[in-house]
């Protein structure tokens, strides 16, 4: 589970976000939904400890089993005490853009491993087969010796994916992940999510895509100009029209009919 | 599979290369001494001999050529990988120490250490580093000022640099006596190279080569962008800040042998990089190897082109790197745009 305790984070002495209280269930999929510049990709970066913050973001740590940490609290590890390598075994993110540099898919992915590797940075057979996997999960093996300014917009993006995949984090913080993409590979990143999910990890997502949102998501967190406003499930959630229309400007609403997509509609006439 | 055939070839040529450079300027000088005299003189190790005949061998072997040759070297390859560093560090392959002020501090400081402390070679080395830290502390914090952007670094780099050369120019002016080779400084060049500043300056190698050695397993993650680096566990400024203090040991010193020898420090990089992609890793390696190859081809013709008078080695490189230089660029660009 991720705790959010009083947490205010910003760029530089501009404060963004002020969250009093937030958590993230583990092996769900959560997904933070408001406007642009809401502040949903600030408060996810500060979860994922690269952006510096005020307040507690806590992890609970079941098996408690790195005792070399510095934490105060055995259950508990705060992400800002956590180690940079540690923390990139516990949290991968994966930013909303990446730049384009000219290296082949491979290589991208196997960054991923970086936490993992001891110096000289070689990698071990372990680490092959992670990047293997993390291919085969996305389904972009051949892709494997392209160079990166080569592929699609899209592609690309499976690709940043499968290398927070090699990172094998427990939680996954992914900014608009499907922004930008055609409908055959925003479904094809939604399937890669509920497999992870079925995998056992936890992720969470910033978006603004409400329909979609509603249909993947176990726990949706409304948020509205750095505050949070409401957190539920989509069907409470879609049970309170006028809360999700006064955050995004149209409502949601249970579609009729069978074989939707996404059975979710927007609906404005609340 | 075929990448890296190519790679291998690369070393091979690279290694060659280096050998053929290292033995052609150990044999070719102004004095005509038989390579077979040479060969024994190396054979004796530095021990001076004495009869005379082999005595002079031994002398021009040991404390002519063999000091100009490593420090052609380590020059070399210090400029070589600093530019890379800069470049990879801060993403953005315009960078070179020549380019963003750290030559020409290293340089503005080393003549001052001429003036104050003349002779001793280590206040020199010392002085050498301080300069390139100086000037490129100086450079960083006026980018990071005015937001980290690749036009303001240059920008911030060029004015730092014209301020130093400036300050340098004022010294060679009012101080003659302050470098022993006034051109053969400023436009860079090895006539000037004593064992004494190759000594001291190899401490500063060693710990520069150490540090890159070190940081080299994250320095690819600087071009996934600051918060993937992050985010992948790499504690993304302090490396960078490790990278730039690596640069300026390498390139610090650089300048205290070899003067302002600016543009190895931005192509060699640049071609390693056309020729290898961006892996770290491997373009250190080509870097120890193609950097100081070239500075001695570059050495090599500086002091055969007119013989017997010497050229700066620093001339030559221009004339002959900008438009080899040029040519990759362009060939690239075609290569591109098909």
């Amino acid at each position: 589970m991720l705790i959010l305790q009083q947490v205010k984070t910003g760029y530089g002495k501009k404060q963004v976000v002020e969250v009093d209280e937030l958590s993230f269930a583990d092996r769900k999929i959560s997904i933070l939904i408001g406007c642009n510049g809401s502040g949903k990709s600030t408060l996810l970066k500060a979860m994922a400890g690269i952006l510096p913050y005020k307040g507690e973001i806590l992890l609970t740590d079941p098996a408690s089993d790195h005792p070399g940490a510095n934490v105060k609290c055995r259950d508990f590890l705060s992400v800002r005490e956590l180690p940079h390598r540690l923390r990139a075994r516990k949290i991968g993110i994966l930013p909303q853009s990446q730049p384009v540099p000219d290296m082949d898919a491979f290589t991208l992915v196997m960054h991923g491993r970086f936490s993992r590797l001891a110096w000289p940075g070689r990698p071990g057979k372990r680490d092959i087969e992670a990047v293997e996997r993390a291919f085969q999960i996305c389904g972009i093996e051949k892709f494997c010796d392209r160079n990166l300014p080569q592929l699609s917009g899209g592609e690309r993006q499976l690709c940043y994916l499968a290398m927070v995949i090699a990172q094998d984090p427990e939680i996954f913080l992914l900014d608009e992940p499907m922004s930008a993409m055609d409908i055959s590979h925003q479904m094809r990143i939604m399937e890669i999510l509920r497999r992870l999910k079925e995998e056992g990890k936890t992720i969470i997502m910033t978006s603004h895509d409400l329909p979609q949102s509603f249909t993947l998501a176990d726990q949706i967190a409304l948020i509205r100009q750095g505050k949070l406003l409401c957190k539920g499930s989509p069907e409470e959630l879609s049970g309170k029209p006028d809360l999700v229309k006064e955050v995004m400007g149209a409502a949601v609403r249970k579609a009729a009919g069978e074989g939707l997509l996404y059975p979710y509609v927007l609906a404005s006439d609340i | 599979m075929q990448d890296r055939k190519r790679l291998r070839t690369i070393y091979i040529i690279g290694i060659l290369l280096l050998i053929v450079m290292f033995a052609l300027s150990i044999l070719t000088g102004n004095r005509d001494v038989s390579s077979s005299d040479l060969f024994r003189a190396l054979l004796r190790g530095s021990v001076i001999p004495e009869e005379k005949e082999a005595r002079l061998a031994s002398v021009i072997l040991w404390q002519v050529r063999m000091p100009r040759a490593a420090a052609c070297l380590l020059s070399g390859l210090g400029l070589s990988i600093s530019g890379l560093l800069l470049q990879v560090s801060l993403n953005n392959s315009l960078l070179a120490p020549g380019i963003i002020g750290i030559n020409s501090g290293a340089g503005f400081f080393v003549l001052i250490a001429g003036i104050l402390f003349p002779g001793a070679a280590y206040i020199r080395s010392a002085f050498s580093f301080f300069g390139a830290f100086l000037a490129a502390m100086i450079v960083v914090f006026l980018a990071s000022k005015a937001g980290l952007s690749k036009t303001t670094l240059i920008l911030a780099g060029v004015a730092v640099s014209y301020l130093f050369t400036a300050g340098s120019d004022a010294i060679i002016t009012f101080r003659p006596d302050s470098v022993a080779d006034k051109v053969g400084f400023s436009l860079g060049g090895f006539s000037s190279v004593s064992s004494a500043s190759l000594r001291f300056s190899l401490p500063l190698f060693a710990a520069g080569l150490i540090l890159t050695a070190v940081l080299a397993p994250g320095v690819d993650l600087f071009l996934l962008g600051d918060e993937s680096a992050e985010g992948l566990g790499l504690p993304v400024r302090m490396w960078r800040f490790l990278c730039i203090l690596s640069a300026t040991l390498l390139a610090g010193a650089s300048v205290s042998l070899c003067g302002l020898l600016g543009f190895v420090g931005l192509i060699i990089p640049n071609l390693v990089r056309l020729a290898s992609g961006n892996h770290f890793r491997t373009n250190i390696v080509l870097c120890l190897l193609y950097g100081p190859a070239f500075l001695m081809l570059c050495d090599l013709i500086a002091r055969q082109m007119f013989y017997p008078y010497e050229l700066p080695a620093g001339l030559i490189l221009s004339v002959i790197g900008v438009p080899f230089f040029l040519s990759v660029l362009l060939r690239r660009k075609k290569k591109l745009s098909l």
